[in-house]
């Protein structure tokens, strides 16, 4: 897994490439925490790019929007793929994010 | 303390009797053995004196028997008699304390009786240490229910403001924080409890703006008072602190909100640019109509020669203007999520003569060779040919911007075989820094480049035609070197084309 991060205005946003599974979800969760606090909880998740999630994959998105909410803010997550929703769906967690189309619709949610 | 019928009903009373055969019989005994010698007696004396009908004659000692029985068991049953009437010492102290009681006396040590006085005694005392400790449990309970409910709330309330993304302090009139949501301590970079009972004016550099906030606590200032302050560091932020006072007359204080407003002023800065660049980018084209159309009505027919080539700089200028309005509202249109295709069949070949044609006198102008490289035999794409239009525009509009007098701009155009489409731009320009290529394409986004400031530009060429392209299903890329040049590449698939088209 490949992770891209770049900058809308002053909104982080991540993209991760491929699956979220295993050390990469770790990977993947370290890396958005050190962005929620850099960019104060500024964060989007493009997950346009990932073909699938495992349950260590779930945890580590669950932990960010834990993170997040303990600031009072919700974990948007933008362009989820039919299989990501899917997950999502079916382990009733789907709920706990906002979800988007796409990045700039996300990041404009900040305004 | 006040009691209910209900809760006295909860009492049990100790069941005692005040007599029993085996421990207070004696009275009754001797009082049944007193009623029965007088019974006796008072038979000796019926026979005595029943009329004498040949009955047996009665002795004198018979006389006196029958007497002393009557008068011993007459004695013996007012000695029983008054022993049961007489009251029991316990009942009487009993009797005094509901007196007690009925004044209103509710404290155990005043209305116990001695033990000594028997059982009686110990029951009453026993039935008040009862009653006493019932009472403690019922008031133990209402306060715990109060205590419970006051925690609750505040619990509740927590939650509340933890919940918002907002940050929220509650401060003391002396400027300390009391309270912070779980927000404020992300918003100010500090931890929770480090936030709680430390001091207003330490979490806000500047001590002028602090001190404005701190005075609305402490009362002595405005109701209100907002700031705005800037923070630097590895989370550079602006934050705006909003302080309203919630000071009553006896205690004063205030709640702080903070808002990250980093999103908004960067918006805010990027509107306030594009609004400067848009103005700049229609006046020129305006300035240019206005001075030919001034010379055409000056020199009349003097000069055809002039009058043509004034009207040639008009057409351009006006098609210019005419471009720059279509990227604005195309650019609205994409905001929206409106920004459609109308396909129809394009002509490559009319396509870039046009472009060709719009573009040979700037580059003269400017000095700069532009170079159209087309196949020998260039077809028919199936496209939307006023958003291709734009967005070649874009890409050829931009080379010629920024290459210097001396340098070059080629067109290289590509038909695969497939149908589909490739266009590179080349310059020699200035070239884009690496750290900006992925920037260039987001909207509003202007190099921080020097050489980049002296030219005029909205910032949403590139972002727009990235879009229309990828609305037909293509792309565009870009690679570049400082300070040597840019090629951009556009790639429009013919086969997709067909078949979101048939779709």
């Amino acid at each position: 897994m490949r992770i891209e991060e770049h900058q809308q205005g002053a909104v982080t946003v991540l993209r991760p490439r491929g699956q979220i599974v295993s050390a990469g979800a770790d990977e993947l969760r370290d890396r958005m925490l050190v962005a929620i606090e850099r960019s104060l909880g500024r964060l989007v998740l493009d997950a346009s790019d990932v073909q699938y999630v495992d349950s260590a994959g779930l945890e580590a998105l669950l932990d960010v929007s834990d993170e997040l909410g303990s600031g009072g803010r919700v974990f948007k997550v933008c362009g989820a793929t039919e299989t990501l929703r899917e997950v999502m769906d079916l382990t009733g967690i789907s709920d706990r994010f906002e979800h988007f189309v796409d990045v700039s619709t996300a990041a404009r949610s900040f305004l | 303390m006040s009691t209910s019928p209900r809760d006295q009903a909860d009492v049990k009373r100790p069941v005692r009797r005040v007599l029993s055969l085996d421990g207070e019989g004696w009275p009754v005994a001797v009082g049944l053995a007193g009623l029965g010698l007088a019974g006796a007696g008072a038979f000796g004396w019926f026979v005595a004196l029943a009329p004498a009908g040949g009955a047996a004659r009665f002795a004198l000692t018979d006389e006196i028997v029958a007497s002393a029985a009557l008068l011993g068991g007459a004695w013996a049953c007012v000695i029983a008699g008054r022993h049961l009437l007489r009251p029991i010492p316990a009942v009487k102290a009993i009797r005094a304390a509901l007196g007690d009681v009925g004044r209103g006396v509710r404290e155990r040590q005043a209305l116990e009786v001695s033990e000594r006085l028997g059982p009686e005694a110990e029951a009453w005392n026993a039935l008040i240490a009862e009653f006493e400790a019932l009472a403690h449990d019922r008031f133990a309970k209402r306060v715990d229910r109060a205590l419970a409910e006051a925690r609750g709330g505040s619990d509740r309330l927590r939650r509340g403001i933890d919940a918002m993304h907002i940050g929220v302090l509650l401060v003391d009139a002396d400027g300390t924080v009391r309270v912070a949501n779980g927000a404020a301590a992300v918003l100010l970079g500090m931890k929770r409890e480090q936030l709680e009972s430390s001091a207003l004016t330490n979490m806000v550099e500047g001590r002028k703006e602090a001190m404005e906030l701190a005075s609305v606590a402490a009362g002595t200032g405005k109701p209100r008072a907002s700031i705005e302050v800037e923070r630097a560091g590895s989370s550079p932020a602006i934050l705006r602190l909003t302080a309203r006072s919630i000071g009553r007359e006896d205690r004063l204080g205030a709640i702080v909100t903070i808002e990250d407003m980093t999103q908004q002023r960067l918006a805010d800065r990027m509107r306030d640019s594009f609004v400067a660049q848009a103005t700049h980018e229609l006046r020129t084209p305006l300035t240019n109509i206005r001075l030919y159309v001034e010379q055409v009505i000056d020199e009349g027919d003097e000069d055809p020669t002039a009058r043509a080539k004034a009207m040639n700089v008009i057409n351009t200028e006006a098609r210019r203007l005419e471009r720059i309005v279509g990227d604005m509202l195309s650019v609205s249109e994409m905001e929206a999520g409106s920004l459609s295709l109308r396909r129809g069949d394009v002509r490559l070949d009319q396509l870039f003569g046009d472009l060709r044609e719009d573009y040979q006198a700037q580059s003269e102008d400017k000095g700069v060779a532009l170079k159209f490289e087309l196949p020998p035999k260039v077809g028919v794409i199936n496209a939307d040919r006023d958003k291709l239009t734009l967005a070649l525009h874009n890409l050829v509009g931009n080379a010629l911007k920024y290459t210097e007098r001396g340098g070059s701009v080629t067109v290289q155009v590509i038909c695969d075989e497939g149908g589909g489409l490739i266009v590179e731009v080349d310059d020699t320009g200035m070239g884009i820094d690496e750290e900006e290529l992925d920037k260039i394409f987001e909207k509003f986004y202007r190099s921080t480049d020097d050489r980049v400031k002296h030219v005029s530009g909205t910032g949403l060429g590139l972002s727009l035609a990235r879009e229309v392209v990828r609305l037909h299903g293509g792309d565009i890329t870009v690679r570049s070197e400082l300070n040597k040049g840019s090629t951009f590449t556009l790639t429009l698939p013919a086969s997709v084309d067909r078949a979101s088209l048939a779709a």
